[in-house]
C-alpha cells in the first residue's frame, strides 16, 4: 500500500514554499515512503489543498522535473520518476543529513562545546530512538 | 442620458428602500408619521369648517410633499460615491428613477393642489422646485438651515412679488415660466453624484452632518475627526455647563461616585445641569417674546400664539427621560468601565441610585413647567388651559421611563427611535379641549397614577441586576 | 486540462519584458493586452498644508499577477489603492485602469472590477440574498452558481439582516459580492482582517480557484504575512509614499540575507536596509566575505521590518 502523496507547508520561514516542497519530495523519496510511478496532485488540486499560488507549485513541479525526480505525461498528472524505487544508497542519504548537521556544527561551534561532548549525546540519542519525527 | 432604461436595475432601485421598510417591519412608524402630519390638517379643517375635498386636497399634498422627502433621501441614500464609480449603471439609473418619480409627483402634487385650491398655471412650476428644493436639502443638510434665512426675508416680499407676476404682460411670463422650469429640470439630475470628487466631498459632508445630529439628539459627544468645527462651538454653547459641572466634580475628591458616574454616562442635554441651562434659556426667551407680544395683543392671545414655545419648554423638560434608553444603548463600552469606578453601590442599588437621580430630575422639570404653567392659567380661558393641562398631565408618564430596567434595555435600539408619546399627548389634549376637565383634577390624576405605576416600578427595581453596560440581559 | 496547467513556468508566453514575474497561467494570451492597472507619478495628499502620503509613486500590474501590498499602518495602503481605483482624486500624476484613466472608466471597465473595501458598506436594511440581487441587476455577467456555492460553505446566513450579522459575516458576504461578477481586477484592502483562520484559509483558497480559472489580476492588502506567502507570488511595500520595492516572494525570501559584523559593509549586493549593525543585503557576494560576519537568512517578516 503506498503511502498518499500529502504536502505540508510552514509560513514564516527563511525556506520559500516552493522549496518546501521539493524538499519534502526528496526526502520522502529518498526513504522510500513515495515510490516512483506514484501519482501527484495536480497543480490545481494542491494549490486548492494548501492555498498556495498554483505557479509557485508549478515551479516546484518543474524544478523537480529538470532534477529528474518527476515525469511529465501527456495529458495526466506527473509521476514520480522510474529509477527510485529503491530507497537511495547510504552515501546518498547522508547527504540529505548534512544540513542539519551543519546546523548542529555551528551551533557547538557557537557555544564553545568540546568535539567528544557533542559526539557522546548524538551516540545516545542515535541509540534510544524514541522521540517522534 | 440617453442611455438605454433597463427596468431590472429600476426594479432593483426600488425594491432596495421597499425591501429594508419591510425588514425592518417599519409600518408602523409610517402609520404614525402619517397620522401625525394628518391631525393638524384635519383640526383646522374641523375647525374652519372646510370643505372634505379641499381638506382632502391638502392633506394629500402635505403626504405628497413629506413623501417625496423620504422618497428622494431613500434614492440618495443608495448614491454612495464608491457605489456610483464601481457598479455600472447605477448612478445613470439612479437618475433615470429619479427624473421618472419627480414627473410622477409632480402629477400628483398638482391634482391634490388643484383639488385644495384649484387649479393655477404656477401649480406645476411650484411642484417642481419645491421637488427639486426638497431633493437638494436631502443631498446638502446644511441646506436645512440655510432656507430660513431665504424664507424670512421672502415672506413679507411674498405679496409684491405676486402682484408683480401677475402683472408681467403674458409672453413674458411665459418665457420666465419656461426658464423656471428648465432650470428646476437641469437642477434635479444635478442631484444625483456620479462617483468624482465633488460626490466624495458632498457625501462626506452628508455623513458628517448626519453623524453631529444623531450625536447630539442622543446627547453624546461626536468624535473629533468628524466634527464640524463651527458645530462644535456652538454646541459649546448649550452645553458648558456639563463641561464645568465635570470638571468641578474631577477637582472636588469628595464628590460622590455616584456624580461622577452621572456626569459621564449623560453627556449634553441630558444632564441634569445643562437641562437648567436650558430650560432657563428657554424661559428668558419666552418671557422676552410674551412681553414683546403683549404690547400688541391680549395675553391670552399671545399665550395660544405660543403654544409651540410651550411646546419646546416641555420637550426641554421631558427630552432626557425620552432620550436616556438611546443615550445608553450607544456609549455600552465605556459603561463597562464606569461601573469599575471605586465606591459604587453595585447591583440593585446602583440601578436605584441610577433610577432615583434621574427620575428626580425629570420629576424637578416636569414641576418647573408645571409651575409657570401655574402662573399663566388664571389669564387664559377655561377651555384653553384644561388643553394644557391636559397635555402636561399626559407627559408626566415620560419620566416613568426612567424607572426602567436598563440591564434589560435591547440590545440595538433603532435609530431615531419614533416617541410614541406624542400623539399621546395630542389625543390627551384633544380630550381635554373637549371635556374641559380642570386643571387640578387632570395634573392632580397624573400625579396620583404616575405615583401608583412609578411605586410598582421602583419595587421591581429591587430585584434588577446590574443596570451597567445597558441591556446586558436582554435576549437581543 | 492539466498538461495546461502544468505548462513549465519558464516556458509559459512572457509578456513584453518585464523584470518581474507573476506570468499568466493560461498558455493563450488573452485578448485584452492592456494593463490592468498602471500608475504614473500619483501624488496625493490629505490637506493642503500636510505633507502628502504618496508621493510621485510609480506602479504597474500585469493581468494575472497577484501582489500582496505591504506597509506599515498610516502609510497610505487604502489611500493608495483607493486612488487606484479613482476613489480619490490625485493631486499629480494619472492612474489607468485597463487603458482607461481611473477617474471616468466606462461600464464596461467597472464590470471587470471587484473591491472589497476594509469598511464594507454594505446596505444594513437589507438580507444577503436581497443583498446580491440587488447588485445582480447591474453586471453583465453573474455567477449565480458561485455565489450560492460560496454562500452555504462559509455558513452566510441569507435571510438575517446585514445589520445583525458578526464582522465576519459581514466581511464574507463583502468578498462574495466582489467575486459574484467574475471580475478580471480584484482590489482586496485586508479582507480578511475579521475572519477566523478557518475563514481566511477558505477565503484564499477561493482566491486561488479565482486565478486558476480566470487569471484574474490581484491586488491583496492586508498585514496577515502568512497568507500573502501562501497566494501572493508578488510583493510591492509600501514606504515613504512609495513603492520602494516589488519582486517575487520567493527570490526575495532566498536573496535577501542578513548580514553582521566585520567585512559586512563589503557585500557587494543591494543594500535593502540598515538596523545599527545589521544589514538587510540582497544578492550579497557570500563567497567573499570573511568567515567572521554573522549571515542570516530572512523571513518575510524580516522583509517587512526592513523595507516596510
Amino acid at each position: 500500500m503506498d503511502t498518499p502523496i500529502q504536502f505540508q507547508i510552514h509560513t514564516g520561514s527563511a525556506e520559500p514554499i516552493y522549496r518546501q516542497l521539493m524538499e519534502q519530495l526528496r526526502r520522502r523519496v529518498a526513504a522510500g515512503q513515495w515510490k516512483a510511478g506514484q501519482e501527484l496532485p495536480s497543480v490545481r488540486e494542491l494549490a486548492g489543498l494548501l492555498a498556495v499560488h498554483p505557479m509557485t507549485i508549478s515551479k516546484a513541479y518543474g524544478l523537480l522535473e529538470t532534477e529528474g525526480l518527476l515525469q511529465r505525461r501527456r495529458g495526466l498528472s506527473m509521476v514520480i520518476a522510474a529509477g527510485h524505487e529503491r530507497p537511495a544508497p547510504k552515501a546518498q542519504r547522508i547527504e540529505q543529513l548534512r544540513p542539519a548537521l551543519e546546523r548542529v556544527a555551528a551551533e557547538a561551534h557557537e557555544l564553545a562545546i568540546p568535539k567528544q561532548q557533542v559526539l557522546d549525546l548524538l551516540g545516545k540519542l542515535l541509540d534510544n530512538p524514541g522521540s517522534p519525527r | 442620458m440617453g442611455a438605454a432604461f433597463k427596468p431590472t436595475q429600476q426594479r432593483a432601485l426600488l425594491g432596495q428602500p421597499w425591501q429594508a421598510w419591510r425588514n425592518q417591519a417599519q409600518w408602523r412608524r409610517t402609520l404614525a408619521t402619517l397620522a401625525t402630519l394628518a391631525s393638524p390638517v384635519l383640526l383646522l379643517g374641523y375647525w374652519q369648517s372646510a370643505h372634505p375635498l379641499t381638506v382632502l386636497g391638502a392633506l394629500l399634498s402635505l403626504w405628497l410633499v413629506v413623501g417625496w422627502a423620504a422618497f428622494s433621501q431613500l434614492l440618495l441614500r443608495q448614491n454612495t460615491p464608491r457605489l456610483a464609480h464601481l457598479v455600472p449603471g447605477q448612478a445613470r439609473s439612479l437618475v433615470q428613477a429619479f427624473l421618472l418619480w419627480a414627473a410622477l409627483f409632480v402629477l400628483a402634487l398638482c391634482g391634490a393642489l388643484s383639488l385644495w385650491d384649484g387649479w393655477h398655471p404656477a401649480w406645476p412650476l411650484l411642484a417642481l422646485g419645491v421637488l427639486v428644493l426638497l431633493g437638494w436639502m436631502g443631498r446638502e443638510p446644511w441646506l436645512w438651515v440655510a432656507i430660513w434665512f431665504v424664507i424670512g426675508p421672502l415672506v413679507p416680499a411674498l405679496r409684491p412679488i405676486t402682484a408683480w407676476l401677475t402683472a408681467l404682460p403674458a409672453t413674458t411670463g411665459w418665457l420666465l415660466y419656461a426658464l423656471a422650469a428648465l432650470l428646476a429640470l437641469g437642477l434635479l439630475p444635478a442631484c444625483m453624484g456620479r462617483g468624482d470628487a465633488r460626490h466624495q466631498r458632498a457625501y462626506q459632508r452628508r455623513l458628517r452632518w448626519s453623524a453631529q445630529l444623531e450625536a447630539h439628539s442622543q446627547g453624546r459627544g461626536v468624535a473629533a475627526r468628524v466634527q464640524l468645527p463651527w458645530m462644535a462651538r456652538l454646541g459649546l454653547l448649550f452645553t458648558w455647563p456639563h463641561r464645568l459641572w465635570w470638571a468641578r466634580l474631577v477637582r472636588n475628591p469628595a464628590s460622590t461616585p455616584l456624580a461622577r458616574l452621572n456626569v459621564q454616562l449623560m453627556r449634553g442635554p441630558a444632564h441634569g445641569t445643562v437641562q437648567l441651562w436650558l430650560l432657563c434659556v428657554a424661559l428668558v426667551m419666552m418671557v422676552l417674546v410674551l412681553g414683546g407680544l403683549t404690547r400688541r395683543d391680549t395675553l391670552e392671545h399671545t399665550l395660544t400664539v405660543t403654544a409651540g414655545m410651550w411646546i419646546g419648554l416641555l420637550s426641554l423638560a421631558m427630552g432626557p427621560s425620552m432620550q436616556r434608553a438611546q443615550a445608553l444603548c450607544r456609549d455600552r463600552p465605556d459603561q463597562a468601565l464606569l461601573v469599575l469606578l471605586p465606591g459604587l453601590p453595585q447591583g440593585a442599588a446602583l440601578a436605584r441610585a441610577l433610577a432615583r437621580r434621574w427620575l428626580l430630575q425629570a420629576l424637578l422639570a416636569w414641576a418647573f413647567v408645571v409651575l409657570l404653567f401655574l402662573l399663566v392659567a388664571p389669564q387664559i380661558s377655561a377651555q384653553r388651559a384644561a388643553t394644557a393641562a391636559a397635555f402636561l398631565a399626559a407627559c408626566l408618564p415620560i419620566a416613568l421611563g426612567d424607572l426602567r430596567r436598563c440591564d434589560r434595555l435591547p440590545a440595538r435600539l433603532s435609530a431615531g427611535g419614533f416617541n410614541a408619546w406624542i400623539p399621546v399627548a395630542l389625543v390627551a389634549g384633544l380630550v381635554g379641549w373637549w371635556t374641559q376637565i380642570p386643571p387640578a383634577l387632570s395634573l392632580g390624576g397624573s400625579v396620583l397614577l404616575c405615583g401608583a405605576l412609578g411605586w410598582r416600578r421602583w419595587q421591581a427595581l429591587a430585584d434588577a441586576g446590574p443596570p451597567l453596560p445597558a441591556g446586558r440581559a436582554s435576549e437581543r | 486540462m492539466s498538461s495546461f496547467l502544468t505548462l513549465d513556468w519558464w516556458r509559459a508566453p512572457r509578456r513584453s519584458a518585464t523584470p518581474e514575474a507573476g506570468l499568466a497561467l493560461h498558455a493563450s494570451a488573452p485578448s485584452d493586452t492592456r494593463l490592468p492597472v498602471a500608475v504614473q507619478g500619483l501624488r496625493l495628499g490629505y490637506a493642503k498644508n500636510h505633507a502628502p502620503v504618496l508621493t510621485g509613486l510609480d506602479w504597474t500590474l500585469q493581468a494575472g499577477q497577484v501582489v500582496g501590498l505591504l506597509g506599515r499602518n498610516g502609510a497610505g495602503k487604502t489611500t493608495l489603492l483607493e486612488a487606484l481605483l479613482g476613489l480619490r482624486d490625485p493631486q499629480a500624476g494619472a492612474v489607468q485602469l485597463f487603458g482607461q484613466p481611473a477617474a471616468q472608466i466606462d461600464d464596461a471597465v467597472r464590470a471587470r472590477i471587484g473591491y472589497v473595501p476594509q469598511q464594507s458598506d454594505l446596505f444594513e436594511g437589507l438580507n444577503a440574498r436581497q443583498l446580491l440581487a440587488y447588485f445582480r441587476s447591474f453586471y453583465p455577467r453573474w455567477n449565480e452558481a458561485k455565489v450560492e456555492g460560496l454562500l452555504s460553505r462559509w455558513e452566510v446566513p441569507q435571510d438575517q439582516l446585514i445589520g445583525k450579522l458578526s464582522g465576519g459575516q459581514q466581511q464574507r458576504l463583502s468578498i462574495i459580492r466582489a467575486l459574484a461578477h467574475e471580475p478580471d481586477l480584484l482590489v482586496l484592502d485586508e479582507p480578511v482582517a475579521s475572519l477566523d483562520p478557518l475563514g481566511r484559509r477558505d477565503f484564499l483558497r477561493e482566491l486561488v480557484e479565482q486565478v486558476l480559472d480566470r487569471g484574474t489580476t490581484v491586488v491583496l492588502s492586508t498585514h496577515i504575512l502568512s497568507d500573502l506567502e501562501r497566494v501572493a507570488f508578488n510583493v510591492a511595500f509600501l514606504k515613504d509614499g512609495r513603492i520602494r520595492l516589488q519582486a517575487p516572494l520567493d527570490e526575495l525570501i532566498e536573496q535577501c540575507r542578513w548580514l553582521q559584523g566585520p567585512g559586512a559593509e563589503d557585500h557587494g549586493g543591494e543594500l535593502l536596509a540598515r538596523f545599527g549593525p545589521r544589514l538587510l543585503v540582497r544578492a550579497p557576494c557570500l563567497s567573499g566575505l570573511p568567515r567572521e560576519t554573522l549571515v542570516q537568512l530572512v523571513t518575510l517578516e524580516d522583509l517587512f521590518e526592513g523595507l516596510a
